[in-house]
């Protein structure tokens, strides 16, 4: 098994199991209350992405589980 | 003399577990069979994962969950309904075992309870239902 991957910005390491890919324009719409109240992390959305629903995180601010690496 | 007839309301009657639940039809966009969901790491118990709908994301909850239902019997045809919640018509899907029927509930009917999403409970031949009010999901 290789060296799981890090993403570095400015001061924050975010560790990932996997990078799968590279967006560039994604289409990102607000939380929302209900969604917000079920994950109350920081979060700057949610998107698809080919078919998959995803988090948008801030990766100079991810929540702390994230953060950790061990969500 | 007659009296008034009482304006009754259009529910969609849901099985959750061990509960019956009837959602007012008019937040009601979709019955879909189950949607597949990503579950998230740090979500509440109630909150199965996202899904994509119509090229969008949307939260599943599991009304079960919500319910604090016990366990029902195996569901055959589970759906996840879409809804729009509060004001905002936030676009959510609810995890639902069953969509059993819809029926008519007059306001008069329901006992008010007030606990959580639900506001009351009504007697119907299918069994006691539980009313909801999806918009509490979005109340501070």
């Amino acid at each position: 098994m290789g060296k799981k991957p890090t993403i570095r910005v400015g001061e924050v390491v975010f560790p990932a199991d996997e990078v799968v890919g590279v967006v560039h324009d994604l289409a990102v719409r607000e939380p929302g209350k209900v969604f917000a109240r079920f994950w109350p992390y920081p979060c700057l959305g949610l998107a698809v992405l080919a078919s998959e629903a995803l988090v948008v995180l801030a990766a100079s601010a991810p929540p702390e589980l994230f953060a950790k690496g061990e969500p | 003399m007659v009296a008034p007839l009482e304006a009754t309301r259009r529910y969609l009657l849901l099985a959750a577990g061990d509960r019956l639940a009837a959602l007012e039809v008019r937040v009601v966009r979709r019955i879909l069979r189950a949607l597949p969901v990503t579950p998230l790491p740090g979500a509440q118990p109630a909150l199965l994962g996202l899904a994509e709908y119509s090229g969008e994301p949307l939260p599943v909850l599991d009304l079960a969950q919500l319910l604090g239902a016990g366990p029902g019997p195996s569901p055959a045809f589970p759906v996840t309904v879409v809804v729009r919640v509060g004001a905002g018509g936030e676009l959510v899907g609810l995890a639902a075992d069953a969509a059993l029927d819809l029926v008519s509930i007059a306001p008069g009917a329901v006992t008010p309870t007030g606990e959580g999403i639900v506001v009351g409970e009504v007697a119907l031949p299918q069994g006691t239902a539980e009313v909801l009010d999806l918009a509490r999901l979005a109340a501070p």
